[in-house]
């Protein structure tokens, strides 16, 4: 009896060997990640990207000379340490990281950085480099000439506008960062990557990243429910007592999303009028935005600033609409601007662009037509792919659009900067220049001028299932995927009572 | 107008005064049917639009009803989760909570066929709206004000709602009600679109048509038809859709249609014109058949009646049936035949007193001649009794007389033959001027005649000798008239050719200026035998010769006077023949 006792045992012990064995205490290479991006990419050129798909794709592609973590901090990345300045601090060295490549196989040299850093002096985000008159290469360092002492230099060198790229006759311009583009499908609503095994930082976990977008809530959350993919925006979220196939957790970053209406000039008449864009502030109330999304973190505005970066918190006044009000300022603003008549009013029929695969955006572009409906204007939603908004909105072919722009919470002259630039409005782009945003100056020139009109910060909450870790945000919250990693065998999700 | 066309137009004129009548009496049928129709089709359409109105207000009533009910898990769920978090939607229970409303708030909405739906907390904040995603967040007391109104009846209103990319304001049929449990509560509003559905029940296409319009007149809802105005005189049906407060928001009107009475009557009209038009055709062939067939037989019967005044009785008319013109036809024959028997009758007698005329000339001219042969031979006899010295001379002088009287009853005798023995006429062209400009080249110089020739008449049918021989006794006779003036240098003679009035006859026309002919004569002077002109040894034949010759070519001989004494003979002829003169008289 004893020793059949002892050979069960022995038994139930070698059983339990190769489960053992295969359980991981340490992240392994390979694999690939499916994951959702909050939207489709318009562009991935650095250069122009703005929404949170086009910046996160900026961010696995190309490499900044720094780069901003989630405490805030500007940190070194192909920069191999802090700016240092003369004594005067209008003249700035960075030393450039050695044996840095980008995927074509060149190394990375300082006169690389300089051709990056002029052409982002010359494209649509040429506000973040408004302080610098000079670039230059100077060996392994590069010398950067500025109008005045700029406190926050390498958070701006930070900006996914300055990201360090280097163009290829007849093709996107390659980067060096943890992955490199192997096709782009916009048919099929998916981007896929590869891991760059020549990362200065080391290569990525992952083999490889499929990043997709959905027309549908719905869509995604399939996706995500049967297992297919792996990292989902919407999870489990849209459908209340649904449960994933495998178990999953989620990771939220900061609200450092600005969703904000931006102006054309289809019926510049109307548009530009400050009257016209004022009433509309005041028409769309605030708090209501709160039951925008899938449960993110939502913090109402009217400032293009977050709280993070000084704004003051929407009182209960500030998140109400005042249609009343709107209306008034819209009769006030008609007496100068016969466009804004009444009768003039009710015969146009405005556009509000939105982009077809971010349905958080279409919501929102709901609220602004209805507050236009209550100020008698009437309005149409017309979706359009990423491209054909850019588009439309660049050429000033539209009426009113759904924006978003993201930047390091903290960084309130990036704010500043980006918030006056997506309104056309060079204003900031001056102030940076000298160094320094005055943010009273700032917020009353913001009052006045009205580039855009902000409407909410947002989080993004990422979903993944439970072997896929390493999920982080960074301080604009872009979610880190280079680090993902896949960690053991996923696992099934225990049933969830009926409610 | 000819018999066959006044009875062709008799009866197309009865077909269509009777096609007529038939169709403004069925006009009038038809209007006074179809107004009744159109009453009760009114009717009918407007009660069909209350009973919609009625329907879908009980629907509306009672899907709000049921949401209400705190046994609705929609509203039941929420109610529990408000008690359970005091009222207050925050935190994470409470986002959890407005997920689940905004989730489940379109299929709910849906699923009660509503069109409208939204849900105000106790802090009268809009929880869920479908219909109009921008309002949730937003304060919205109207909810619970109306639902304290209305308590659960359906009313109607203007709403907006954004199921699409822009706002429209919608009629809403909709009801408000408050739904509590454990002190909390909450209010909703539901409705359901008005909207063309709703007024598709009561439409028929081309008959009836429905619209909304506002109380001013602004149409909300648009008619199916194109053109509203001209579907039908009569006002429109009207039917208030009441609002809370009890007044009207809008009205259904409806309109049953009463074109297609004009249609209906243009329809009748344009049949009856096509019957008019068919029948006219038919009564018109119809009565051209049977006029034909009774004009066939009146033809005959003119042509039996031409071919009796040609003297031909022999020709009989078809007696096709036992009607009118039947027995006409069976008249004229058995008339043609009585003629036939009377005229041969009338033959033998006139053959017998023309002989026994004749026979009494003839004795009569016998008898002259023999009167002074039985004197001569008594004298002639007494003389030789007597020995007479003057024998001789008396001999001579007889037998002179006796030879001269027998050479006159020869020629007596003779003449007698020619006249009896007269050939028939043996027709050819014959140019009627050249024939008196050739004949009377022999009286050049012999005698005082004037010609007048016409140059137009065309060729006749005749016997040239025979005309020849007219012409010449005329010429003979008119000599002699002239030579009994007392002036006979100033005797004239004019003949005259000329073309008929109608033209269809040829006249030559002889005249004299002698002393004419007494009209106790006139009667007799074409008769055998009857002469004037014994004393030199006219015979009378030949006027009477004329007259025949005339007859035989079918034309005619008349005597007048002339003014300022004299006589003139007038005859006719015509161009063709005898028949065809005859006829054109006819």
């Amino acid at each position: 009896m004893e020793a059949q006792l002892r050979r069960l045992a022995l038994a139930l012990a070698l059983a339990c060997i190769p489960r053992v064995a295969r359980a991981e205490t340490r992240p392994h290479y390979g694999g690939t990640v499916e994951a959702a991006l909050l939207g489709a990419p318009g562009t991935l050129d650095p250069l122009t990207a703005q929404s949170h798909a086009e910046i996160t794709v900026v961010h696995l592609v190309y490499d900044a000379l720094y780069c901003v973590e989630a405490d805030g901090v500007p940190q070194p990345q192909l920069a191999s340490g802090a700016p240092q300045l003369d004594p005067a601090r209008t003249t700035a060295r960075i030393a450039i990281r050695r044996g840095v490549k980008f995927h074509d196989g060149s190394e990375l040299t300082a006169r690389d950085v300089v051709a990056a850093l002029e052409r982002a002096r010359k494209g649509p985000g040429k506000w973040a480099l408004a302080p610098m008159t000079a670039v230059r290469a100077d060996g392994d360092t590069v010398e950067l000439t500025l109008r005045a002492p700029v406190a926050d230099l390498a958070m701006l060198l930070a900006l996914p506008q300055t990201s360090i790229t280097k163009p290829v006759r007849g093709g996107p311009a390659v980067g060096t960062g943890p992955f490199t583009v192997v096709a782009l499908d916009v048919a099929r609503r998916r981007l896929q990557l590869k891991a760059f095994d020549d990362h200065f930082a080391g290569r990525p976990y992952l083999d490889g990243l499929v990043l997709r977008w959905y027309d549908t809530p719905d869509g995604e959350a399939r996706q995500f429910e049967t297992g297919a993919a792996q990292l989902s925006a919407r999870g489990v979220a849209p459908f209340a007592g649904a449960q994933p196939t495998y178990a999953a957790a989620d990771v939220q970053g900061p609200a450092s999303l600005l969703v904000f209406v931006g102006f054309g000039r289809a019926h510049a008449s109307a548009t530009d009028d400050r009257g016209f864009r004022r009433a509309l502030d005041l028409a769309l109330g605030r708090g209501a935005l709160t039951t925008v999304g899938a449960g993110e973190r939502v913090a109402p505005s009217r400032s293009p600033l977050p709280v993070e970066a000084g704004a003051a918190v929407l009182d209960p006044a500030g998140r109400a609409e005042a249609p009343d009000a709107a209306r008034a300022v819209l009769a006030e603003a008609a007496r100068k601007t016969p466009a804004l008549a009444a009768d003039k009013l009710s015969a146009l029929r405005l556009e509000v662009l939105v982009e077809a695969t971010r349905p958080d955006d279409r919501e929102i572009a709901e609220r602004v037509v209805r507050a236009l409906d209550k100020l008698g204007v009437a309005a149409a939603i017309t979706a359009l792919s990423a491209a054909e908004l850019r588009d439309r909105v660049a050429s000033g072919r539209c009426d009113l659009w759904i924006g978003q722009l993201a930047e390091p919470l903290t960084a309130a002259g990036a704010w500043w900067g980006a918030a006056f630039a997506a309104g056309g409005d060079d204003w900031a782009s001056g102030q940076l220049a000298t160094g320094h945003v005055d943010g009273a100056l700032a917020g009353k020139t913001f009052a006045e001028h009205l580039p855009i009109v902000p409407l909410m910060f947002r989080s993004v909450r990422l979903w993944h299932r439970t072997d896929v870790r390493g999920l982080a945000f960074d301080a604009s919250g872009r979610p880190d995927l280079a680090d993902l990693f896949l960690f053991g065998d996923p696992v099934r999700a225990k049933a969830k009572p009926s409610p | 107008m000819k018999l066959r066309g006044k009875f062709t137009l008799a009866l197309a004129l009865a077909a269509l005064v009777a096609i007529a009548g038939a169709a403004v009496i069925t006009r009038q049928v038809i209007v006074s049917s179809y107004r009744k129709s159109y009453e009760n089709t009114r009717t009918f359409a407007e009660d069909t639009v209350k009973r919609e109105v009625k329907r879908l207000s009980a629907q509306v009533t009672e899907a709000v009803s049921s949401l209400a009910s705190s046994d609705h898990p929609f509203v039941g769920n929420l109610l529990r989760d408000l008690v359970k978090s005091n009222g207050r939607l925050d935190g994470d229970d409470g986002r959890a909570t407005l997920r689940r409303l905004r989730e489940q708030g379109g299929p709910v909405m849906r699923g009660l066929s509503l069109d409208v739906l939204a849900v105000t907390g106790p802090d009268d904040t809009v929880l869920v709206s479908p219909h109009m995603r921008a309002d949730v967040g937003n304060p919205s007391p109207e909810i619970r004000k109306r639902a304290q109104q209305t308590t659960g009846a359906t009313y109607f209103v203007r709403d907006k709602v954004m199921t699409g990319p822009a706002v429209e304001t919608v009629l809403v049929a909709q009801a408000a009600a408050t739904s509590r449990d454990s002190g909390v509560a909450v209010a909703l509003w539901a409705g359901r679109r008005v909207d063309d559905d709703l007024i598709a029940s009561v439409r028929q296409p081309g008959r009836i048509d429905a619209r909304i319009v506002s109380p001013s007149g602004e149409v909300w809802q648009k008619a199916s038809g194109t053109d509203w105005a001209s579907l039908t005189k009569d006002p429109p049906i009207r039917t208030p859709l009441l609002g809370a407060d009890g007044q009207p928001v809008a009205y259904i009107e409806v309109a049953v249609s009463d074109g297609d009475l004009d249609e209906l009557l243009r329809n009748t009209t344009l049949a009856s014109v096509a019957l008019a038009v068919a029948a006219l055709i038919g009564v018109v062939l119809l009565g051209m058949f049977v006029a034909r067939r009774t004009a066939r037989d009146l033809d005959r019967l003119v042509e039996g009646s031409l071919a009796a005044a040609r003297g031909d009785l022999d020709f009989r008319v078809p007696v096709r049936g036992t009607d009118e013109v039947g027995a006409v036809a069976a008249a004229f024959n058995f008339m043609m035949e009585d003629l036939r028997t009377s005229k041969d009758r009338l033959v033998i007698a006139e053959r017998i007193a023309a002989w026994q005329e004749i026979a009494r000339r003839l004795a009569h001219e016998i008898k002259n001649p023999l009167t002074p042969i039985q004197m001569a031979m008594d004298t002639l006899r007494k003389s030789w009794r007597k020995k007479h010295p003057s024998f001789d001379e008396i001999l001579e002088e007889s037998t002179t007389t006796v030879l001269q009287e027998a050479d006159r009853l020869k020629h007596i005798v003779a003449e007698f033959s020619d006249f009896a023995r007269m050939p028939k006429p043996e027709f050819g062209r014959v140019d009627l001027d050249e024939l008196v400009r050739g004949s009377l080249t022999l009286y050049k110089d012999a005698a005082p005649i004037e010609i007048h020739l016409s140059g137009k008449i065309p060729d006749v049918d005749a016997d040239k000798n025979q005309l020849n021989q007219v012409l010449l006794n005329l010429v003979e006779n008119a000599r002699d008239a002239i030579s009994q003036r007392v002036d006979a240098a100033g005797g004239k003679i004019v003949v005259t050719t000329k073309l008929g009035e109608a033209g269809d006859r040829a006249l030559l026309l002889v005249e004299d200026n002698g002393p004419g002919v007494p009209p106790d004569l006139k009667d007799k002077v074409f008769a055998p035998y009857f002469t004037t002109k014994h004393s030199k040894g006219g015979t009378g034949l030949g006027l009477a010769i004329v007259h025949r010759i005339v007859s035989d070519h079918g034309g005619r001989i008349m005597i007048n006077e002339v003014r300022g004494g004299g006589a003139r003979f007038t005859i006719e002829l015509p161009l063709r023949n005898g028949t065809a003169l005859l006829a054109s008289r006819i």
